[in-house]
């Protein structure tokens, strides 16, 4: 009957291609009660803290969105751009020193949807227990990795669980809602996206990068935030965990799928509320709908090799990058990014030779709001000089649980976490660049490397002083995708 | 006396070792009222209370509430309570009830309807000088009054031998918003049925809810009792400082 009911409203408003309620609609949708979880116990509880002005920002983002919904859910949508931002901006320039009810700040908006707050808390649960493992002084990487595999699965026991599967990010981007709010309310859009930003860019900040060195990077991170990526209305698509995170969303796909769908959906929700013309009935549903296409239970028995392209059951991902659906344009590996334009996930974002798949990694770069993947020292050096502003190197040694971390000033000086580090460089062919272009923890380490590796025999270790002054310019081999943005017009889309 | 400071000191260090939510409101945390939601599924809340009982013609007492609860289920929690007395005037301890509670929220706030909870409590005697053995029901109903305050109604019904009825209306409201976001302010107005089937007793309260880090709310209250069925009871003051902790 309310299916019925919403299908001839609809008609009235006019847009019969709204989606309609899928039968198979999860029965806690519309149980009554408040279903308030606790998060998983465990002793790495609540160490964001010890980030005081990360943690700080995450609890903003708490307020931001409440706000916003608030104002949303009451009839308030004309003033989001004028007083409700000034209300938010207030909050995020001074932000919470705990972590806020998201519900009593949105009492409205929890009044008509309560089910959607049900699955926002849990996903928020996840991106700050995420964070809390990663942060965490007392276990070991492997022991962290661990945890985060125990902490997806307790993620996925409640059914407000979203899937960690890949989904086509252009499919639930298509519907006849789509994409108003960021055309008609930038500021606050660009709040969200900037929201989304944060929680996405900080899993490489903490990943495998000893605790000690986690809040020196957020000096760097924290000042782009505030004064960048909060503001910014020209992102063509809301930030991936995957362009922002790459080295964790490659280790954790499921947690970096889950993370995208958490934001999509609250794109979708963004712009299904401010969808004029709407009436409560079609708002209700099509949030519902929007919750349906990517909770977990949806996708049950489903695979990355589930291939329905372009479809609801489209789970193809980049060969090279588990942890991201296909976008708007996508091929293979390519993808267009905000801010840096086509960039092929399997390659150097340097010098387009293909990422070794063996030890060492490489590095990455996080510079001007981006992060990329790059094959050795020399190309994320090279490529963070050519960046104006901070920047953060994250880059393998010889020592698979010693991360060199270093940090930029604005004129470039680096600071490095490794106090003896020492570096190797003998300028050579890229293909072979991860062999001679590399950090060490110490002096002896890199003898004992000349020593495994003759051909670089007699080559002095570099300290960071001499190494930082080199520049070996834009490689040959770099390979730019001449493509046009795929978000505007005359692009692919 | 000082054994009950002493506990009460003991209680509030332990506390500090193991999230409790100051929007959250349980009872006697630090009012009589709670609201219509249960403590959350899997997390366990350690409550615990100060308080002194100040009367017109006799010396103070002084009362020491603990309460372990436990969110077993969504929308439902155990809890057990203890909250022995100590009484300045006669220097004895009185050791009270064994309070088992059990708490169902039963819809949160849809449209215009307001969230709907109830509690069932049984005590079970501890000492000789116990009082008798009770078993409560509670009715809750809270909603939203203006934009971020809330009222709570608590029906409450009490068999000891005998039926007696008793209603609270409670009042929440965040203080700061939109630029704090860690205390509560509450009041409460209650009267309820002595076993004399008068309407014998009232009283009036406030209170603060104040979040001190992540896991922990610090709370405070002020309660008058205009009428009392016990004579001596009448027009006394109760304050109450207290601390609750999830884990």
């Amino acid at each position: 009957m309310i299916a019925l009911l919403g299908l001839v409203l609809s008609a009235g408003f006019g847009q019969d291609r709204l989606p309609p309620v899928p039968p198979d609609l999860p029965s806690w949708i519309r149980a009554k009660g408040m279903d308030e979880l606790y998060y998983k116990s465990a002793p790495y509880n609540w160490s964001i803290n010890r980030i005081p002005k990360f943690a700080r920002d995450m609890y903003a983002t708490g307020v931001g969105h409440s706000m916003a919904y608030e104002a949303l859910a009451s009839g308030r949508e004309a003033e989001l751009e004028t007083t409700t931002f000034e209300r938010i901006n207030r909050i995020l320039k001074n932000p919470p020193r705990l972590p806020v009810d998201e519900m009593a700040l949105s009492p409205t908006f929890v009044r008509k949807y309560g089910y959607l707050e049900k699955v926002f808390d849990w996903a928020h649960t996840l991106h700050f227990q995420t964070i809390d493992v990663l942060a965490y002084p007392g276990w070991s990487d492997s022991r962290k990795e661990q945890e985060l595999e125990e902490l997806w699965s307790f993620y996925q026991s409640e059914p407000y669980a979203l899937t960690g599967l890949p989904m086509n990010m252009e499919y639930l981007d298509s519907f006849p809602y789509s994409k108003g709010f960021r055309q008609k309310y930038p500021k606050v859009n660009g709040l969200f996206w900037g929201y989304h930003w944060l929680q996405t860019v900080n899993y490489d900040m903490l990943y495998r990068v000893p605790t000690a060195d986690q809040a020196a990077q957020y000096e760097v991170i924290g000042e782009r935030y505030r004064e960048v990526e909060l503001y910014d209305e020209t992102r063509d698509f809301m930030p991936m965990t995957a362009e922002l995170s790459p080295r964790f969303a490659k280790r954790f796909p499921q947690l970096a799928n889950a993370f995208d769908n958490l934001h999509m959906l609250h794109d979708n929700v963004n712009d299904i509320l401010s969808q004029p013309g709407l009436t409560d009935l079609q708002r209700e549903q099509q949030i519902q709908i929007a919750i349906y296409r990517v909770l977990d239970s949806t996708h049950r028995g489903e695979s990355e090799d589930t291939l329905r392209p372009n479809s609801l059951h489209d789970h193809r991902h980049p060969p090279s990058m588990p942890g991201m659906g296909m976008m708007v344009g996508s091929d293979e590996d390519e993808m267009y990014m905000s801010g840096m334009g086509w960039m092929n996930m399997s390659e150097c974002g340097h010098c387009s030779v293909p990422m070794p798949e063996e030890e060492p990694w490489g590095a990455t770069v996080t510079a001007d709001g981006w992060t990329m993947s790059v094959r050795c020292l020399m190309c994320a050096r090279d490529m963070a000089s050519e960046t104006p502003g901070r920047a953060i190197i994250r880059a393998a040694t010889e020592d698979p649980k010693k991360l060199l971390i270093l940090v930029s000033d604005e004129e470039g000086n680096w600071k490095p976490n490794l106090p003896n580090v020492v570096f190797l460089e003998k300028f050579g062919e890229h293909p072979d660049c991860s062999g001679w272009s590399r950090a060490f923890t110490n002096d002896s380490a890199l003898k004992q490397y000349l020593v495994a590796n003759p051909e670089y025999a007699g080559m002095p270790g570099l300290n960071l002083s001499a190494w930082s002054k080199l520049n070996q310019g834009k490689p040959d081999t770099y390979r730019r995708i001449d493509r046009p943005n795929p978000y505007k017009r005359g692009g692919n889309k | 006396m000082k054994a009950i400071v002493a506990l009460g000191i003991l209680g509030m260090a332990s506390l500090a070792l193991a999230q409790s939510d100051h929007n959250n409101l349980d009872k006697e945390r630090p009012l009589t009222f709670e609201d219509a939601y249960s403590i959350a599924y899997r997390s366990y809340e350690l409550q615990t209370g100060l308080s002194a009982f100040a009367f017109l013609n006799r010396r103070p007492q002084y009362g020491l509430r603990t309460e372990i609860q436990y969110g077993f289920a969504k929308n439902r929690d155990l809890s057990i309570g203890w909250d022995p007395v100590y009484d300045s005037g006669s220097a004895r301890l009185r050791g009270n009830n064994l309070e088992l509670s059990y708490f169902e929220g039963l819809s949160r706030e849809i449209g215009n309807a307001p969230a709907i909870g109830y509690r069932v409590e049984m005590e079970a005697p501890t000492t000789g000088s116990a009082r008798n053995a009770d078993v409560r029901a509670r009715l809750i109903l809270s909603k939203q009054a203006r934009t971020y305050d809330k009222f709570h109604l608590n029906l409450g019904v009490a068999a000891t031998g005998k039926v007696a009825f008793g209603a609270i209306l409670g009042y929440s409201l965040p203080l700061g918003y939109p630029n704090h976001f860690d205390t509560t302010f509450l009041a409460e107005l209650g009267i309820e049925q002595s076993r004399m089937d008068s309407w014998q007793n009232s009283w009036a309260g406030i209170g603060i809810r104040r979040q001190i880090d992540v896991t922990t709310v610090l709370d405070y209250s002020l309660r008058m009792r205009f009428g009392s069925a016990v004579s001596e009871s009448r027009n006394s003051l109760t304050f109450t400082v207290g601390l609750s902790k999830s884990f």
